[in-house]
Formats: C-alpha cells, sequence, structure tokens
C-alpha cells in the first residue's frame, strides 16, 4: 500500500501543471454572457444556460482528451522509453506501479474534469442557479455523472492498450487483430442466436448492451494491464505478449462462456421453463404446445411441442399476431400441426408457416413456402390438413399448405370490418364470419362462404351478433350473447334467421355449443348454477339434462389462441362436462355426466387442466397438471394416470 | 604489421585496487560466514527470438566483492542484469538476490539493490529532490542527508527537472538515488557512458567513498576499462552472451603478459615454438622481431626461455585490463578457446 500511494502521488504531481490548468480553461465559458449579447441574447436565463453547457461540454472534452493522453503514456511511453525500470528497480510490486500509475491517469482525467466544470458550479450557485451541491446541480444529473466516471477509466485502459501495442509494434500485434476479430464474431454469433431463439429482443436495447459490453471489455482490458505490468515488467515484447495473451484468452473464455451460457439457455425442454403460461392439447391427446418463461434473461420465453408419450419435444418459435394471438393450428385428426414464425428479426420481419407432421416419429419442423408479411393473427386447417387459412385482420388467404400454392386471398373493403373468422366446412369450402365496427342500425357480423374451386366469396347474411359469439361445430349456427349476457340469441348462419333467444329475467345467460351440435347453456342462480342442454336450435327437447351446481361452481371459457374456439366450455366427448369450482385457495373439478344426468366430483385439489384445442379434441379422459406431474384422468372413474413430469401451471379457466 | 599499447610496462605486483581490499574481504567473512552470497546467476539465458543474447551464465559475488562485468557493445551485459534485478524473465536458469529468486522476490529485494542503469531512467519532470521524496518511504534506511549531500557535491540543482540536467548530472542524481538506499549490493549498467571525464572520475570516486564506508558489492558493467582497474577485485568477460572468464583481476594480470623478442636474437618460426607452451595468442611479427600475449605467464618458464639460445633477450611487460580485455575479444578473439585460459566458460 505505501508502493501504491508513493506511485500515486508520484504521478498525480507530476501531471500538476494540468490540474492547475483546468479550473483556468473552466473559467471560459463564465465569458458566456458576453458572447449571448454578442449574439443579441437577452436574459440572464440564456446566458447561464450557454455558460453551464459550454461547460459541460469543456469539462467533459478536457477529462475525455486527459484519459485519452494519460492513458497512452502514463505505461506506455516509459515502457517504450525504458523509463519504467526507475519504478521496476524500487522495492515497488507490479501491482503497485500497475494501479499507482493507472489509477493516477484515472484520477487525474476525472479530476479535470471536475475541475474545468467548477468556476461554472460556483457561478450557479452564488447566482441561484443551481443548489450549490455538486451532485443536485443540475448541470450534473446522476446518469450523466455515472456514465462518465465510468466512462473515464475505460478510455484510460482502451488508451494504455492502444499506447503499448502501437509503441511496441512486436509480432503479437497479429494475435491482437485476430483476437478481436474472433471474440467479435463470437459474440456477435452468440447475440444472434439468443435473439432468434426469443432470449433477447430485436433489436437489442443499446444501453444495456454497451453497459454490459463496455463492463466486460474494462474487465479483460484491467486484466490484461496488470498481467502485462506485473509479468512484462520492463521488457515491452514479453509485456505485449502478456497483455495480448491475457487479453485474447479472456476475451476468448468470455466469448466461449457467453456462448456456453447462451446454449445452456437455448438447449431447453419443457420442464427447463419456469412455469407453462400456454398448453394447448392436439387432437389425439398425444402432443402438446406449450409456452413460459424460461430460465435466463427477464422476458425470455420459449414455446414446445411435447409429445406426452416419448416426451420428446420440438423447440418451436411461435410468432405473435399484431393481434397478440398466437398463430398455432391443429388438424382436426391431430396428425398435423402448422404455426408461425418470423423469419428474422422478432417483431418486425414476415411470418413463415412451419409445419410439423405429429404421426411421425422423430420429425422435425419443416420451413412450408409460405410466407406473409406479418405473422397472421389466426391459422385454421382444413379437415384434412393439406389447406390452411390466414387471417389477419380484414385479410384472408387459403393456401395448399405442402406447395404454399395460394389458392384464395379475399380482403374485405368495408372499413368497419376488422377481424375475420374462417371455419373449413370441408376441403374446398369455408365459412368467413367478419366482424364490424357495431353502428346503429346496422348488424355486426356478415357471413360469407367462399369456394376455393371458383375462388367465389358469395355473401349469405348480416347479423345483429355484437358480443361473445359461439359456433356450432358444423358451422351452421351462431349462438350471440347480449352484451350484459342478458339474452342468447341462436341464428342459422346460412339464412340469418333468428331460431331462438334465451333469456331469463334478471339472470345472465352464457351458452356454448357441444361437439356433437348441442347447445349448453348454464344460468347461475341464488342457488346455484343452471346447467340446461338444449338442442342445436337453442331449444329444450324434451328429457334434456338439466344439472344445478354449487353457487361457486360455473363451467368456463378457456381463453384459446383462436378465435373461432375461443370461449368454448370444456366438454369431454359430448356425454360428460367439466364445471371448476373454486373454494378460496383450493380448485375442485366435477364431471357432469350428460347421459345420466349424474355428476361425479374428482376430488383432487390443484388440478390445472390442459385445455384441448378445438371441439374435435374432447375426449373422456383430459390432461391436467397437479404442478409436478402431467396426469391424463379418466373421467368415467376419476382414475389418475401418471404421464411423467410437468411444470407448473395456471390454466386459462375464465368464469 | 605491429601491436603496440602505449600504457604496457613493466611488470609491477599488486597494484590492482587502490582500496582497502583485504578489509572489506574480512568483514565480510567475518560477519557473514553462512550468508547466502549477495548475487548469484545460475545458468542464465536470455533469448530475442531466435537470438540468444545470454548464453547460460553462471557467475557467484560474494560479499563485498567489487565485480566487473566487461564486453563488448551487444555482448549481453544489459540483459544479464536486467535478469539479475528481477526487471526481465530469463529464458532457463534464475538469478538469486541475496539467496532469493530475483524474479519471484524482486520487489523485496530491491530495498537492499541500488540501481544505477545505462541510461537515466529517472521521471524527466521530476527534479532530484522530488525523486527522493518518492524513494523515501520506500527504503527502511533512507539517508536524505547523504543524498543531499552528494548532489552538494556533485553540484547537481536539486530544483531542476531531471530531464534538464547534463548526462553526467543525470548520472551523479541516479547513483545518489541508489546510494541514499544504503543499499547491500549496488549494480550499475555503463553508468559512465557518455560522461565526460571529469564527471566520470567524480562518480568513480564517489562510488569508492561509499565501498570504503560500507564494504557494498558491487556488480559494475562498464567500458570505462581504467577506472574499473583502480577499484575491481574481480572481473567477467562476456562475449556473444558467453562469460570468458571470470577471475580475480589481479590473477588475470598476472596470468597475461606481453612477450617481446627483438628480430637478432631468432628466428621469428623458432620463437614461436618457445612461447607455445605459455599459452600465446595474438602473436606479430616484423622486421623488429617477434610480439606476442601469453595467457599462462610463467615466471619459471620465462627465465628458462630467456636463458635459452632462442630466448636470449626476450623481455615481458604487464597488461592493462584493457589490454586484456582487447586481447580476448578483439580481432582474434576467436582463438580464445584454444588460447587455454582460465576462469569458467
Amino acid at each position: 500500500m505505501r508502493g501504491l500511494t508513493a506511485v500515486l502521488r508520484h504521478e498525480i504531481a507530476e501531471r500538476r501543471l494540468l490540474l492547475l490548468a483546468s479550473p483556468l480553461i473552466g473559467l471560459l465559458p463564465l465569458a458566456a454572457p458576453l458572447m449571448a449579447a454578442g449574439a443579441g441574447g437577452s436574459g440572464t436565463a440564456a446566458a447561464a444556460e450557454l455558460r453551464d453547457m459550454g461547460a459541460l461540454f469543456l469539462a467533459l472534452a478536457l477529462s475525455g482528451l486527459s484519459a485519452l493522453l494519460l492513458g497512452a503514456s502514463v505505461l506506455g511511453a516509459d515502457l517504450a522509453s525504458r523509463r519504467l525500470a526507475f519504478f521496476f528497480s524500487r522495492p515497488l510490486t507490479g501491482g503497485a506501479v500497475w494501479a499507482g500509475k493507472l489509477g493516477a491517469a484515472a484520477i487525474c482525467a476525472w479530476t479535470t474534469g471536475l475541475l474545468a466544470l467548477l468556476p461554472a458550479l460556483l457561478t450557479d450557485a452564488a447566482t441561484g442557479g443551481g443548489d450549490g451541491s455538486f451532485l443536485h446541480n443540475p448541470l450534473l444529473p446522476g446518469p450523466w455523472l455515472a456514465i462518465w466516471f465510468g466512462a473515464v477509466p475505460l478510455t484510460v485502459l482502451i488508451a494504455h492498450h492502444g499506447g503499448v501495442i502501437l509503441r511496441t509494434r512486436s509480432a503479437w500485434l497479429v494475435l491482437d487483430l485476430a483476437g478481436a476479430v474472433t471474440v467479435a464474431a463470437m459474440v456477435l454469433w452468440t447475440l444472434r442466436r439468443l435473439q432468434y431463439w426469443g432470449a433477447l429482443p430485436d433489436p437489442l436495447p443499446a444501453a444495456p448492451l454497451v453497459a454490459l459490453g463496455s463492463g466486460a471489455a474494462g474487465v479483460a482490458l484491467l486484466a490484461a494491464s496488470a498481467v502485462q505490468v506485473i509479468d512484462g515488467r520492463t521488457d515491452p515484447v514479453r509485456g505485449h505478449r502478456a497483455l495480448s495473451l491475457t487479453l485474447a484468452g479472456l476475451g476468448v473464455a468470455g466469448a466461449l462462456a457467453f456462448a456456453a451460457l447462451a446454449q445452456r439457455w437455448i438447449a431447453i425442454g419443457p420442464l427447463d421453463l419456469d412455469s407453462w403460461s400456454f398448453a394447448a392439447v392436439a387432437p389425439g391427446q398425444t402432443w402438446i404446445a406449450l409456452a413460459g418463461p424460461a430460465p435466463g434473461p427477464r422476458e425470455y420465453g420459449a414455446s414446445f411441442l411435447l409429445e406426452v408419450g416419448s416426451r420428446r419435444s420440438v423447440r418451436a418459435r411461435f410468432a405473435t399476431s399484431a393481434d397478440g394471438t398466437l398463430p398455432l393450428a391443429f388438424s382436426a385428426d391431430g396428425r398435423r400441426a402448422v404455426w408461425a414464425e418470423y423469419q428474422g428479426r422478432r417483431g418486425t420481419s414476415p411470418g413463415v408457416l412451419m409445419s410439423l407432421a405429429l404421426d411421425r416419429a422423430g420429425a422435425m419442423p419443416v420451413r412450408t413456402p409460405i410466407v406473409e408479411s406479418v405473422p397472421p393473427a389466426n391459422l385454421v386447417l382444413s379437415p384434412r390438413g393439406t389447406r390452411i387459412a390466414t387471417t389477419s385482420g380484414r385479410q384472408v388467404a387459403v393456401y395448399e399448405l405442402d406447395s404454399g400454392r395460394l389458392l384464395a386471398a379475399q380482403t374485405s373493403r368495408d372499413s368497419r370490418d376488422w377481424q375475420a373468422t374462417v371455419v373449413f366446412r370441408d376441403e374446398d369450402h369455408l365459412r368467413l364470419l367478419v366482424s364490424r365496427e357495431p353502428a346503429p342500425g346496422k348488424d355486426a357480423l356478415a357471413v360469407y362462404d367462399l369456394d376455393l374451386a371458383s375462388r367465389r366469396l358469395a355473401g349469405l347474411t348480416t347479423l345483429p351478433c355484437t358480443w361473445r359469439r359461439r359456433l356450432s361445430p358444423d358451422a351452421e349456427r351462431v349462438a350471440c350473447h347480449g352484451v350484459h349476457h342478458e339474452k342468447v340469441a341462436v341464428f342459422d348462419l346460412a339464412s340469418g334467421q333468428r331460431l331462438a333467444e334465451l333469456r331469463q329475467t334478471g339472470a345472465k345467460i352464457r351458452a356454448s355449443y357441444l361437439a356433437d351440435g348441442r347447445l349448453a347453456m348454464q344460468v347461475p342462480g341464488p342457488a346455484g348454477t343452471e346447467v340446461t342442454i338444449l338442442d342445436r336450435d337453442g331449444r329444450l327437447p324434451p328429457g334434456a339434462p338439466r344439472f344445478r351446481l354449487p353457487p361457486s361452481a360455473k363451467l368456463g371459457w378457456f381463453w384459446m389462441p383462436k378465435e373461432s374456439i375461443y370461449g368454448w366450455i370444456f366438454q369431454t366427448d359430448a356425454h360428460r362436462l367439466l364445471a371448476r369450482e373454486v373454494l378460496g385457495s383450493r380448485v375442485a373439478w366435477t364431471v357432469l355426466d350428460l347421459t345420466r344426468g349424474s355428476t361425479r366430483s374428482l376430488g383432487a385439489d390443484g388440478l390445472r387442466l390442459l385445455p384441448p384445442w378445438g371441439v374435435a379434441a374432447a375426449r373422456s379422459a383430459p390432461l391436467f397438471s397437479d404442478g409436478a406431474r402431467l396426469l391424463r384422468i379418466d373421467l368415467a372413474t376419476g382414475e389418475p394416470h401418471d404421464l411423467g413430469p410437468a411444470r407448473p401451471y395456471r390454466d386459462p379457466f375464465v368464469e | 604489421m605491429s601491436v603496440t599499447s602505449a600504457s604496457a610496462s613493466t611488470v609491477a605486483a599488486g597494484t590492482v585496487l587502490d582500496l582497502p581490499a583485504a578489509a572489506r574481504s574480512d568483514t565480510a567473512a567475518g560477519a557473514l560466514a553462512a550468508a547466502p552470497p549477495p548475487l548469484a546467476a545460475e545458468a542464465i539465458t536470455v533469448r530475442y527470438g531466435r537470438r540468444t543474447a545470454v548464453d547460460a551464465v553462471s557467475l557467484t559475488l560474494s560479499e563485498g566483492t567489487v565485480y566487473a562485468l566487461l564486453g563488448r557493445n551487444g555482448a549481453g551485459k544489459s540483459s544479464l542484469l536486467r535478469c539479475l534485478l528481477g526487471q526481465q524473465r530469463a529464458a532457463a536458469g534464475r538469478a538469486l538476490l541475496f539467496g532469493r529468486d530475483a524474479w519471484r522476490h524482486r520487489a523485496a529485494l530491491m530495498a537492499r539493490v541500488g540501481v544505477v542503469p545505462e541510461q537515466s531512467d529517472a521521471p524527466p519532470r521530476a527534479t532530484a529532490r522530488q525523486l527522493a521524496r518518492f524513494c523515501r518511504p520506500l527504503y527502511h534506511h533512507w539517508d536524505g542527508g547523504a543524498f543531499e549531500g552528494r548532489l552538494r557535491r556533485f553540484g547537481v540543482p536539486a530544483d531542476l527537472p531531471f530531464g534538464r540536467l547534463s548526462k553526467g548530472q543525470q548520472g551523479h542524481v541516479a547513483l545518489a538515488l541508489a546510494l541514499a538506499a544504503r543499499p547491500r549490493l549496488l549494480i550499475l549498467d555503463d553508468p559512465t557512458l557518455g560522461l565526460d571525464a571529469v564527471a566520470r572520475r567524480a562518480f568513480f570516486e564517489e562510488l569508492i567513498g561509499e565501498l570504503a564506508d560500507r564494504g557494498t558489492t558491487v556488480l559494475l558493467a562498464t567500458h570505462d576499462l581504467a577506472a574499473v582497474e583502480r577499484i575491481a577485485d574481480r572481473a567477467g568477460i562476456l562475449a556473444d552472451g558467453r562469460l570468458l572468464l571470470d577471475e580475480e583481476v589481479e590473477g588475470l594480470k598476472l596470468r597475461f603478459r606481453r612477450i617481446w623478442l627483438a628480430a637478432a636474437a631468432a628466428a621469428p618460426a623458432t620463437a614461436l615454438d618457445a612461447f607455445a607452451p605459455l599459452a600465446a595468442r595474438e602473436t606479430v611479427t616484423g622486421d623488429w622481431g617477434v610480439e606476442t600475449v601469453v595467457t599462462a605467464y610463467d615466471d619459471e618458464r620465462f627465465r628458462a626461455f630467456q636463458g635459452s639460445a632462442a630466448g636470449a633477450g626476450a623481455q615481458v611487460t604487464s597488461l592493462t585490463l584493457e589490454e586484456i580485455f582487447i586481447a580476448l575479444t578483439g580481432a582474434g578473439a576467436d582463438q580464445l578457446e584454444s588460447a587455454g585460459a582460465g576462469g569458467p566458460r
């Protein structure tokens, strides 16, 4: 410590002229009132601002220049002229020489800036332009002060390395250049990988990146300069070698460590996710689409397709549409999954459709030729999975999936139209439901049929259907809820005929279609929630099943990433329904047997349902997660089957 | 062609040192009999790329020794000294100061070592007084009074920046700084290079005074052979990185002699044969006769030679250290290996 102090004092004293000159240079901005007057400016405020800005610029420039010049010369010049031997022939450790000289350079650079600023600060304080405190003076906002505080030693270190390298001019310069290029390439490659997999935003935020990069570079430069001085001592070439090897070693090691960390973040499976925030069970129930926050950077999320039986998973990069939906679709037979990924930069690049054959062992995602300018809001696969419809706002396009051939494309010209919902009635025919801005005397839903062979779009009808529409599985009926759930109207989509209107005074009514086309109506009341199964036209057939659930138990809606199935209540096989009951912190599930009219409690607590994708996925043994295990529960018997580990999951059951 | 020596003189024994060398040796031997030597080089090798600057040099200095390290420019003296000072890492071998590895324990060892470099390396903007102020807290035995006294004796202004001092003054400041720390070992790397005669003399007188007072061990690399001859009690000669010899100066001067034989005395060829047992080298013949430098002079043999018909009238003269140095490292130095000179190789 004695040696370090001696070197520090000596080096600072050597630069006393610079320190003495700084406040004198800082007097220059005090001439700002004269300049302001000369420029025709008026008022003391303008002069004070000019003075303060001038002082700040001068201080930063002087400080930066000092850091650059002192950094380049404080050790490098002594090394080149062999004057460093003066210090090494004294009882001084290499560390004391290194820290004393570079520390003095940084202190001098800081101090010159502060001293150059001093006259303006004192003037501010005297004239009431500031509160007299360095740190609270508006001239020196904290973040800028911190940046300046960190930038000065970094500049000193960079200048020192440049000075040593240029003065030594040894062959180790080749390693310096090769190392810099290698490290930069590795870091850029890793950053691009992290961006590709969504661990880092694209574009990268400049401030944290610069801070992290500067910090890492600063540590490497600091270590390299220490090794250079301590190990190289008075030998310039040996010093340069030590510097180059340390810098290249640390740089490559750091880049490798970063790459390894990135690989650790990227090479994860669905069970590595912190939790599952999205789950959708494909028809066939062998595959689950999963997404959730992943370990790693903040806001890093990953998505997968997981095969339940083999635990094989495929990493996907689900894009998010402009509407915030997740463009994903399963074919009705459960043999194919299609989703949208960003072609390049996340968030801004076109969306490309990816396809995975779920029924083929070891199959990997295949990039289809279908690319849209932005990821579509929704994807709908035809029943056989050969065609796909994409919807983005008012635009609908239909493609042949494998060839990417565009079969039809329609864009509504009505500016009130804002969203289209598509249902494949068969491979060649689609029904389109176009939502419109509500307007007096205008219906809110337009219905069209699209024939792919002729590419003809035929308008069928318009309906006053503004709120929470539930489509029947065959797309022939729609149940439209009133704004306050005071009623549910059932329409025939082909003719536009109102078939029924369900309402009960003072009660909120909800209804959804079941897989077999019947309509389940739910009416909550003080004595409990009454569930009635109607026919597809909303009529009450004789002997229709009726259930009365406890007030806290309800059929609910799942938030699904696809508008056409958004809001389906969970059903199993058209014979059973699941009702969810929240009792404080407990969740209980009740199975409603539509055939027998009976109920069965699953009796399990903490079960989270992994919702099926669409009506066709309904089965009698749905998948649950209890937070640690994935379970398939036979609803007929209530028997659970363990399918392996799972992650905590919060089901999207919305009451 | 002829080789002559202006400073050659008739043999005179016991003229090597002006110093009380015996007293120094006694003190050292008595007090520190078991102590490790102040300086030891163990097969030090220094390489710059493919070039070997110092080639397995071994050397040991006992307490109180004044050792002159001689060598032509580029012989490897400075590289060897930097290794001995722990400033440069040897490619092979190691340097020990007071029994400790100089590279590993440099900082601690430097408290006992004074260094005067070849080129004054002190910060140019600092004055001598500021340099002393910098050094003072670093040494336990700093003698500020002695420092100031030496500056006065040398006539060096204490408040003038080091860079503005003359070369001689810079050397004097460097010596004053080195001696003010009261070192047990003083290492000087050609400290009088470029100094005028007066400055050189002042420098060496100060050094001699220090040696007389404190018996400091000294390793002095220099080209100033005349001065060295006055103070060194041991010398080593480096050539092409190798230590050609390492022995007492007095013994060296006894061993190296010049023998001269007039032309009339004998045929040159016969004379050459006669010199062979004395390890003759640099033999020069001319109309005037034959002259040679012998490296293994022996009084008895020479007298026998004088008594022979071939050697009648032969004369012998002593050599200065400079003449020995030239004989060993100058033209024809490649014959040295075969010359049979003593000392380690």
